[in-house]
């Protein structure tokens, strides 16, 4: 436990080192989680302007490609709880056209500090790793640490489609979305589809960058563990014995994995983009809690009771609102050939309880309070969901105490 | 429990500040000095409410001392005695209250954020070190005392509609009946 003198707002760099002492994980997450608590003490967000954020990314692209391209029709996008969206028409010489043209972009910023602390590094290596693999917008050029923009961003290519459909409604963030009865099955199996995509996915033979191949799967899980007993033990505003137990108890019970994946870590409704009225998926977004772990970690975050919803017959559970429950599962061990474990799916389900709680109640009560984010109002609200939330995390460890 | 109101107030007072005012019509005058007051307003509460607790506890006070002031006058000018009896019954009352009313919310709220850190300490060690069997003991206890929190933590952000038709929610004035400090 942290020391009792340690003032989370204003981190002594002892106590930054205590925490990397205590809970070792992947060195890229390692260095954001330190650049997160040495610039905690500093200023809030305080609000960027559009102009300010257009020369910020030609500052970008300048370094990257040198002088010859020009930013038009640079407008704000709306969407997320975590970062800010800017989309922007480039004109410029795209290398792999070889010729003058304009590229609708997306420049995707963090602000002072994010409900969840990700690194752009990672999204960017794991869209460019699994281009062509699975659909994923283009991606460009990143600032892993605010060079040149006033925090870390990525540039994308902008992606063609919506997040939900357009006679539809959902809470705030996504979660929850309502899907119309004749969209769920063409969706549905695409989901079911891309998840078996992505954890077949050859990541030992392919260039991830920044994101580290774990030796194990035990490494992998335990690297997963510190991490988010770090993110909670950082920013909790006060401490929840039931995450203590929680942890607890995952520490004592890791489960062995027969294969390790590229997995997203918020692979769900909402996340992806379809075109409308065919409902083809054309992009999976925010790949930023991409890492290698075991597939139960995926698939027990997308089926989560939060992100779906019961059918018109009250009883069948929809994932994501999309496909019955058996049947997403069944879909998923046909297309990779590789066997669910209900066990799994059941330790992979309190993982992401903590993580969830993690966010919502720890590290989004702590920048809301900081005035860190650009959207501190919201921030703040999602806290709310923390409750329903830690009820199910009380059930689950009354299930295998 | 985490969504305190100063919490929620302080960052809807930004989004007046930082998105809503400035998104408003400068030719809406009736918005533009609405939008005004509202961020004044949410400003006031945040500034106000860690105080407002105690400002009324000293009010109290000082109408307590004032009224036993008072009734002694009245006492020996022989006058208004039937205006002077519920004086005296209702200061009564208000010194009762005042000798529960000791410790400051801020305290409170201090304390218990203390103590659950210091349990949370004792939890970790515990899972860490224990036996199945006393781990399954320390898991009883933690899980039974957070059946009982969370049932209020959920009533609190009821409001909010997290958990459609509340199943399970208890009305919170009930739940917070059983604990009635004095």
């Amino acid at each position: 436990m942290p020391s009792q003198a340690a003032d989370k707002n204003r981190p002594s760099p002892e106590w930054i080192a205590e925490m990397r002492r205590r809970f070792p994980c992947e060195p890229e997450m390692d260095r954001v989680l330190v650049r997160k608590l040495e610039q905690r003490g500093g200023p809030g967000y305080s609000p960027v302007s559009l102009d300010a954020l257009k020369t910020g990314t030609e500052a970008l692209i300048r370094a990257r490609i040198g002088e010859d391209f020009t930013i038009t029709n640079a407008r704000w996008l709306s969407g997320g709880a975590s970062k800010l969206q800017m989309v922007f028409d480039l004109e410029w010489v795209d290398p792999a056209l070889g010729s003058r043209t304009t590229t609708r972009m997306v420049m995707r910023m963090q602000p002072a500090e994010s409900i969840s602390e990700t690194s752009r590094a990672i999204e960017f290596h794991a869209i460019r790793a699994l281009a062509g693999h699975i659909a994923v917008p283009p991606t460009y050029w990143f600032d892993a640490d605010g060079s040149f923009l006033p925090y870390p961003a990525t540039v994308y290519g902008f992606a063609e489609g919506v997040a939900k459909p357009t006679a539809t409604s959902s809470k705030v963030s996504g979660v929850g979305t309502w899907i119309p009865p004749e969209v769920r099955a063409t969706l549905g199996h695409q989901l079911v589809r891309d998840m078996a995509r992505l954890h077949t996915f050859d990541w030992a033979g392919a260039d991830l960058g920044v994101i580290d191949k774990p030796p194990s799967g035990p490494q992998a899980l335990e690297w997963q563990l510190n991490h988010w007993e770090r993110v909670w033990t950082e920013d909790a505003v006060e401490e929840i014995p039931l995450m203590r137990l929680a942890m607890g108890w995952m520490r004592q019970n890791i489960p062995d994995c027969d294969q390790l994946s590229l997995v997203h870590g918020d692979f769900r409704v909402g996340n992806f983009l379809f075109t409308e009225p065919d409902f083809r998926i054309s992009a999976w977004l925010d790949w930023e809690y991409a890492h290698i772990s075991d597939r139960h970690e995926d698939l027990a975050w997308t089926i989560k009771t939060v992100f779906g919803g019961l059918a018109e017959d009250g009883e069948t559970f929809l994932v994501g609102g999309l496909i019955p429950r058996a049947e997403f599962l069944a879909g998923y061990e046909a297309a990779t050939g590789l066997p669910i474990d209900q066990d799994k799916l059941r330790y992979w389900d309190i993982f992401n309880s903590f993580k969830s709680i993690a966010i919502v109640l720890g590290t989004g009560v702590r920048v809301s309070s900081l005035g860190k984010t650009h959207q501190d109002v919201l921030v703040a609200w999602l806290a709310g969901i923390g409750y329903p939330l830690l009820e199910d995390l009380r059930q689950q460890l009354e299930g295998v105490l | 429990m985490e969504l305190r109101p100063d919490l929620l107030l302080r960052a809807a007072a930004k989004a007046m500040t930082d998105v809503v005012l400035p998104a408003l019509d400068t030719d809406n005058k009736l918005a533009q000095e609405q939008g005004q007051l509202v961020l004044a307003s949410l400003n006031f509460v945040v500034q106000r409410i860690p105080q407002l607790y105690r400002f009324d506890c000293d009010e109290l006070a000082r109408s307590v001392e004032f009224a036993a002031k008072l009734g002694k006058i009245a006492a020996t000018a022989g006058a208004a005695a039937e205006f002077a009896q519920p004086v005296a019954l209702t200061m009564a009352n208000g010194t009762e209250l005042l000798a529960r009313a000791r410790a400051n919310p801020a305290e409170i709220e201090a304390a218990n954020r203390d103590l659950r850190e210091k349990i949370g300490a004792l939890v970790a060690a515990l899972c860490a070190e224990a036996s199945a069997e006393l781990l399954s003991q320390v898991g009883r206890a933690v899980t039974e005392n957070a059946a009982e929190q969370l049932l209020r933590d959920r009533s609190w952000v009821a409001p909010q509609g997290w958990e459609p038709g509340g199943a399970g929610l208890v009305d919170l004035d009930e739940l917070l009946a059983e604990h009635r400090p004095g």
